[in-house]
């Protein structure tokens, strides 16, 4: 995966699981849970979404790394 | 150095694409040699052979469609009741823990289906050997008429068992929308799919596609040669292709209207 996140980690931080950040961002609790294992690579929409919510900027949660893309 | 590339690639596909072509036309001589050598002469053997067994489930059309309502009906339950508990663990655990319990929802999910169509087309395929006037004339409309009764009976759990189930995932999932019983359930359905569960049901309807369009010129060619050998009737051979037909047009058709939505955009 060419795409890192830190999504898992700034949710512990907020102190919520993955069905109430789903809830918050408009999607289900599987949903987040694809993203933090990098398995699904969202939309911008539900990137930026997410970045709000976490109240951070979108690259601070995801990261695009050339390297692993090689 | 890149046009060489490019051509040899170009060469290597039409090599491939010819050899494949080659290949089956020979399999195709060997299938039809055999059959005509060997078999030909046989070929009322045959016939009889087909005969004998539609006779036979004939005889056993009752017994055959109540064992099928059974398992049916047995393996709904069962499966309704795990889903069921699946469902109160997805609501009890989270996050990680809760990854496996979803996983066993899905699966348990497709068995439920899978095997509640397996049960219709078995239905259909049973009742369909009586749908014969000799039959029915031969004093056995008593047994051809329980054989529909129960036919219905089948149709009608299983039926049931799908609004069931629908409401089922509802009920552990409440975002899910769609009224089962509606002829725009699976556009209400999808509609209530977020992103990243729209994508598994794209990517698995592009690979159903492309799996039937792997199987459906097989199966034309068997219904084909069915016919041209035994007898098997030209509307299986005309119900494949059309069906073949509608498959591939649809996806055309919904690639070019999606285009088009995308052109107005």
């Amino acid at each position: 995966m060419a795409l890192l996140n830190y999504l898992k980690e700034y949710r512990s931080r907020m102190g919520i699981n993955q069905t109430e950040l789903g809830r918050m961002a408009g999607v289900s609790r599987q949903t987040i849970s694809l993203i933090e294992r990098g398995d699904y690579s969202p939309s911008v929409t539900l990137a930026l979404k997410l970045a709000k919510i976490c109240r951070v900027t979108v690259e601070d949660i995801f990261e695009y790394s050339e390297e692993e893309d090689s | 150095m890149k046009t060489t590339d490019k051509s040899i690639k170009k060469t290597n596909s039409y090599l491939r694409m010819g050899i494949i072509m080659l290949t089956f036309a020979a399999v195709g001589a060997v299938i039809g040699f055999v059959l005509i050598n060997i078999l030909y002469g046989n070929i009322n053997g045959i016939k009889t052979g087909f005969s004998g067994a539609v006779s036979q489930i004939q005889q056993f059309m009752v017994p055959l469609l109540l064992a099928i309502m059974a398992v049916s009906v047995i393996y709904g339950e069962v499966n309704l009741h795990k889903l069921k508990l699946i469902g109160k663990m997805i609501l009890q655990t989270e996050d990680e823990e809760c990854d496996k319990w979803d996983y066993e929802e899905e699966k348990t999910g497709a068995w439920g289906t899978a095997v509640n169509v397996l049960s219709q087309i078995a239905c259909i395929l049973v009742l369909a050997s009586g749908y014969s006037l000799k039959y029915i004339e031969d004093e056995h409309h008593v047994n051809m008429l329980a054989a529909c009764v129960i036919f219905l009976a089948c149709y009608s759990y299983d039926g049931l068992w799908s609004v069931r189930f629908v409401k089922t995932i509802q009920n552990i999932h409440p975002e899910k929308k769609g009224d089962p019983s509606s002829k725009n359930f699976r556009e209400q359905w999808l509609q209530s799919c977020d992103e990243a569960e729209k994508e598994i049901i794209y990517q698995s309807a592009y690979k159903s596609y492309s799996r039937t369009n792997q199987w459906l010129p097989a199966l034309l060619g068997i219904t084909m040669l069915g016919h041209l050998f035994f007898d098997t009737g030209i509307m299986a051979v005309i119900t494949t292709a059309a069906i073949w037909l509608i498959v591939t047009v649809s996806y055309l058709h919904s690639c070019v209207v999606l285009k088009r939505a995308k052109l107005r955009e």
